[in-house]
């Protein structure tokens, strides 16, 4: 794999948005992103270990358990924030989210993934408030290093707030396709 | 891939991220555009639907995405309260939609100064849903007339959005372009995409129809090939004297109002008097005789011939008041104003008003 096409992966970012509260408003005719017409504006959190000097896993995992995700709910709710977009995590390899097959594959010493399903608990907090959660998720640099580029799975599952039944397993698939996406 | 993500819920919507500053729809599987985007005061739509996809950016307002800030340039915020309110409110009166960044502490709670910032942006899209709402819940009932608005002719390849305006019985119009879907009623002629702009394709005629209840309204729209409408011809001096030499260049006007490319256009100039002055086949002009003379050039552009007459003047001297008058540019020689008829131009728009049942 060459320069370019790690460039290509860095910039390669994954956005997926929840509509499970959306079903009780719109029908499934309507277009996936009927929401944002009607909702018309939202907000967006980077919630990552680097921008918390947090690239430590005991560390991280304390950052996690103290985002207070109902406080939250309730400052968007306030506010009428029509959507969410919230990270999983952005090229520091440490997610809010716990993955054991990405474990797994990094073979890290110690989780970077959070003990605490962080996305989870914040889409239900949300549910509540009846506001639509976006998980966003970039394939990045230094994921892509801990890789050694390529054939190592990512693998999305469990994220509850696409849905809340599992992913299927195909998280080679997904950086393949990213890369055919973007070439 | 887009069948993995949507496994766990067929219904969701999803983007990919090509990166900061492409607001487009990078492939078919995408719901809306991710629309990174640090320029958010110079974004462009044109309405709702950006290649199919819902049109949406996400931004902030500070230099960072987020963390704590280094230098006091990275805490200043990029915009003002009122370029935040005027973008949001710009972007949603297109359909458009937006998302703000907003920076967290680390036990998840919105900023102070953020908190203020989403409640401003929140009060001033709720005032400004309650004009809209007012205007469009009076929907049929209160629709006096429709009227849609666009560039009738146009040649293939050309576009031209249909606008629409809505006459409420109270008086009071409403710009719904793009808001509300239109038909068209031949599609072989063009095509009509989400946020109502006609895309020429064949020639012929389509019409373009909206209905609201038992209100509607059409607007007729005529494709044809682009072709060489008329010519005008020019001359590097209007009178000249015995001997003297003078260059005739022909300037075509074509049907979308364009300036003609006449490169490979066969000239013909003539004249109709061959022993006062003689013409070359580019153009130029010598006299031989004073008096008047006419230099009629045929221009024949892909199988359309136009043609045109200049008249000159041929003096075998001139007055030194004439001479005066004619280097102070006192009389100047106008040319006939037969590019832009009257009549083309009442064609080129035109108002369909509506049927009301």
């Amino acid at each position: 794999m060459d320069q370019i096409d790690i460039y290509i992966m860095i910039k390669a970012k994954i956005w997926i948005v929840s509509t499970l509260l959306l079903l009780t408003f719109f029908s499934s005719a309507q277009h996936p992103a009927e929401f944002m017409y009607q909702r018309k504006w939202g907000v967006m959190h980077h919630f990552l270990a680097d921008f918390y000097q947090a690239e430590n896993p005991d560390k991280w995992n304390r950052l996690v358990d103290e985002f207070d995700v109902k406080a939250l709910a309730n400052q968007l709710d306030s506010v009428h924030a029509g959507w969410v977009i919230f990270t999983i995590g952005q090229n520091s390899g440490y997610y809010c989210s716990p993955n054991s097959v990405y474990d797994k594959a990094m073979n890290y010493p110690q989780s970077h993934c959070s003990k605490r399903d962080l996305i989870a608990d914040l889409a239900d907090a949300l549910n509540e408030k009846g506001i639509p959660l976006i998980a966003y998720i970039p394939f990045g640099f230094k994921i892509l290093m801990h890789l050694k580029i390529g054939g190592m799975p990512i693998w999305f599952g469990n994220i509850r707030c696409v849905g809340a039944t599992k992913l299927k397993d195909g998280g080679l698939m997904v950086i393949t396709a990213a890369l055919n996406i973007f070439r | 891939m887009t069948e993995a993500f949507l496994s766990g819920n067929t219904t969701a919507a999803l983007a990919f991220n090509p990166g900061l500053g492409i607001i487009d729809r990078t492939c078919e599987f995408e719901n809306y555009t991710a629309g990174e985007c640090n320029d958010v005061l110079n974004v462009e739509l044109t309405g709702r639907w950006k290649n199919g996809a819902q049109w949406h950016c996400v931004t902030k307002n500070t230099v960072l995405w987020g963390g704590a800030p280094k230098t006091e340039d990275q805490k200043m915020p990029l915009f003002s309260e009122k370029e935040i309110v005027d973008v949001t409110l710009g972007i949603v009166a297109k359909a458009g939609a937006i998302t703000w960044n907003t920076d967290l502490n680390s036990q998840g709670h919105i900023l102070p100064n953020f908190q203020h910032l989403l409640k401003t942006i929140d009060g001033s899209i709720r005032q400004n849903e309650n004009i809209s709402n007012e205007s469009f819940k009076l929907k049929e009932n209160e629709i006096a007339n429709i009227f849609l608005q666009t560039k009738q002719n146009l040649v293939i390849g050309e576009k031209s959005k249909i606008e629409m305006q809505v006459l409420k019985k109270d008086g009071d119009y409403i710009n719904a372009t793009g808001m509300i879907p239109l038909k068209l009623s031949n599609t072989a002629v063009g095509s009509l995409d989400e946020n109502g702009i006609f895309l020429a394709k064949k020639p012929g005629e389509a019409e373009v129809m909206i209905q609201i209840g038992k209100k509607s309204a059409k607007v007729k729209i005529q494709v044809s090939v682009k072709s060489l409408v008329s010519i005008v011809l020019k001359s590097s001096k209007r009178v000249l004297g015995i001997n003297e030499s003078a260059n005739i260049t022909a300037v075509g006007l074509m049907s979308d109002s364009t300036i003609a490319d006449l490169k490979d256009a066969q000239i013909t100039y003539t004249l109709n008097h061959p022993e006062k002055a003689s013409i070359d086949k580019n153009g130029s002009v010598k006299a031989i005789q004073s008096g008047r003379i006419l230099i009629t050039a045929k221009v024949e552009l892909n199988k359309i011939s136009k043609t045109a007459i200049l008249p000159l003047v041929i003096k075998d001297h001139e007055s030194p008041l004439t001479m005066i008058a004619r280097r102070l540019r006192l009389f100047r020689y106008k040319v006939p104003q037969t590019l832009h008829s009257t009549e083309n131009k009442r064609n080129q728009y035109g108002r369909m008003h509506s049927n009301t049942h």
